[in-house]
């Protein structure tokens, strides 16, 4: 026999050799294939609602900047025309500025939105009295703009004026501060004639400050689109087939002994009763307004929620599979805490629900996504009423509820700091299957959550 | 004639794995199934740790078929995911574990010897099978499976002259337990 020859002897001896599994074995491999064909599924479901989150706070982001670019152009135009009425005005004092108030109309048509009656305001530019404005309000997207369309006065001296003016109480403040300047202006300085008056290609230095007072700052833009928070909560958290396990028996510590004495069978033990726990979640949110009332949030938050069971000794016991483990037996003389770290990705609305003695209260609800990232929690084997250790079986990916009534506590132009009661509901379950397969997490506590700018 | 056995069929049914039809996974499971429990029954020492490794690597299988590239045999693709399962169960497994360290030991001389091989399969698995686990893991790897003892080395994480001695000694041990097991079943037949 030549050399290797063993070898090859023995690979043709090996390669005829067959065993016939059990059945057990191909209902195991399905049972595997379907669970681990599932978690993709939940991953990918994740994946897209995640996405799709991604995608329209990005597409309600690019439209604000859209909106915003509109409404510069539209403050552009409104400059111009009011620097082509001041010299139209001087050149012809009596006559009504019919390009200014066509200019205003073409705006207010141009945005081809909702216009609202507003007030009506008294304005003095340059020594000329406007005795009347209606002020129109254009909303496209998140962004409002008023513009007060000129009406043109009775008065000899009055001119038409197109005002732009936004939400911003500051606007307000600058006509209010212009009109009484000119007002007494008008009391003191006689009026200069046409032919007095130079030829100004430039806009007044009073347009040039209502103007410069309505162009809102890149800051203030800035600050629209996005409001930042930092928010903890605490709280109790539980596991169980009722919210905050109100099913759970009376006496905790009967956890754990043989329910059917004298049948140490399968399904003779029964595991403790899980008890609440104290629960804590951290993080920093983002949001920003749909519309006046309405506001999406979405965030990064780490959570943890804790439970208690009853449990025995620690001991040691040999398998044929896995060699030497640590289980705990059943009994109620020693207590462990189980811990289960999350990573949630809560998206919330939020809307003012009512307002007491000046304080806005918010009302908060959304969903939360989350991912158990580490437990020590006991799982307990009904046929040897021990309690042990395996993470594969926690569902790792979870959806749930979540909401809050938060009241704001801070004062006027500060930034606000909201408090208030939490809850949260787990949909997914907490196992698939054994003694956490019916239960779901859940926790009730007070929130605190912090904006990081003044509102 | 099985319904895989062309290899136009055999195709058609990773297609159908691949879409994770279960009739089509339950035909590839009851096709490869014997002569890969036999593989997973020569690493092993029992019958339901070669259970154990063969349902984990038939789930490997199904989630990740999609990898096959069609090229090779579809038998030798889901034979190195048997043997891959295997060497890490022995590596996780506490009974295992303290086997599978394998230590340095003087460079054994591989035995010229080549003794017939009249034993039937099963005895052979039964006898691969009492050697310690570390010298019947690099036995079935050098001699059955056929990889090199650089590539058992990567494997294991050993150095090659620990694998080339490992294997000295199992072949060894191996060839002198055929001889007994011969000449006793020999006796046997002679005192019958």
């Amino acid at each position: 026999m030549q050399e290797n020859e063993f070898e090859k002897k023995m690979q043709q001896e090996m390669d005829a050799f067959q065993l016939q599994p059990t059945e057990a074995v191909w209902q195991n491999v399905q049972a595997q294939v379907g669970k681990e064909k599932e978690r993709k599924r939940k991953y990918l479901i994740f994946s897209f609602l995640l996405i799709a989150f991604l995608a329209s706070t990005l597409w309600l982001g690019d439209l604000e900047q859209h909106t915003s670019s509109l409404n510069k152009q539209a403050e552009n135009k409104i400059e111009k025309s009011l620097a082509q009425g001041n010299n139209e005005k001087n050149l012809q004092p009596q006559q009504p500025n019919e390009k200014q108030e066509s200019a205003a109309t073409a705006l207010t048509n141009n945005n081809n939105a909702g216009s609202k009656q507003g007030q009506q305001t008294t304005v003095v530019e340059n020594g000329n009295k406007i005795t009347s404005h209606k002020i129109r309000r254009i909303s496209k997207g998140t962004a409002t703009i008023k513009i007060t369309q000129a009406v043109v006065s009775e008065e000899p001296v009055a001119v038409n004026e197109n005002v732009l003016t936004e939400k911003d109480q500051s606007v307000k403040t600058e006509l209010a501060v212009t009109n009484e300047k000119q007002q007494n202006k008008e009391i003191t300085e006689p009026k200069e004639t046409v032919a007095e008056q130079p030829l100004k290609k430039e806009p007044t230095k009073e347009n040039a400050a209502i103007v410069k007072a309505v162009q809102p700052s890149p800051q203030k833009t800035k600050k629209q689109i996005w409001n930042k928070s930092f928010s903890v909560s605490f709280g109790r958290s539980s596991t169980g087939s009722k919210y905050l396990n109100a099913n759970a028996p009376a006496d905790f510590n009967n956890g754990g002994v043989i329910t059917t004495p004298g049948n140490a069978g399968a399904g003779a033990y029964s595991p403790s009763a899980t008890k609440p726990g104290f629960s804590l979640a951290a993080g920093f949110e983002i949001s920003r307004s749909l519309s006046a009332k309405i506001t999406l949030g979405a965030g990064l938050h780490y959570q943890l929620l804790t439970t208690s069971i009853a449990i025995g000794e620690k001991v040691n016991i040999q398998s044929a599979s896995s060699g030497s483990r640590e289980v705990f037996k059943s009994g109620s003389s020693n207590r462990y805490t189980s811990f289960y770290h999350f990573i949630t990705l809560p998206v919330s609305f939020s809307t003012q629900v009512a307002a007491i003695k000046g304080r806005q209260i918010n009302f908060t609800a959304g969903i939360n996504f989350s991912r158990l990232i580490q437990t020590n929690a006991l799982l307990f084997d009904y046929t040897q009423g021990n309690y042990y250790r395996d993470n594969t079986v926690f569902n790792k990916t979870l959806v749930g509820l979540s909401a809050a009534a938060l009241i704001n506590l801070a004062g006027k132009n500060k930034s606000p700091f909201y408090i208030g009661p939490e809850f949260y509901y787990s949909l997914t379950l907490q196992a698939a299957s054994g003694m956490y397969g019916q239960a779901h997490y859940n926790f009730l506590g007070i929130r605190f959550q912090k904006m990081l700018q003044k509102k | 004639m099985s319904a895989i056995d062309s290899t136009m069929d055999q195709k058609q049914l990773v297609k159908d794995c691949i879409k994770q039809k279960a009739l089509a996974q339950q035909e590839l499971y009851q096709h490869f199934s014997p002569a890969m429990l036999g593989v997973c029954y020569r690493y092993t020492k029992s019958i339901m740790d070669a259970e154990d490794v063969l349902q984990e690597a038939f789930v490997k299988v199904f989630l990740h078929i999609d990898t096959y590239n069609f090229t090779g045999d579809l038998g030798a693709w889901i034979r190195r995911i048997m043997v891959n399962t295997a060497l890490n169960y022995l590596k996780r497994n506490k009974k295992y574990r303290a086997e599978m360290a394998f230590a340095e030991m003087p460079l054994h001389p591989v035995s010229s010897q080549n003794p017939d091989v009249n034993l039937e399969a099963k005895q052979l698995a039964e006898l691969i099978r009492q050697l310690p686990t570390g010298f019947q893991t690099i036995f079935n790897l050098y001699a059955i499976e056929g990889y090199t003892h650089v590539e058992i080395g990567q494997m294991l994480g050993i150095n090659e002259g620990t694998s080339k001695s490992q294997y000295a000694r199992a072949r060894y041990l191996l060839i002198e337990w055929m001889e007994k097991y011969s000449s006793s079943s020999k006796q046997q037949y002679a005192g019958k």
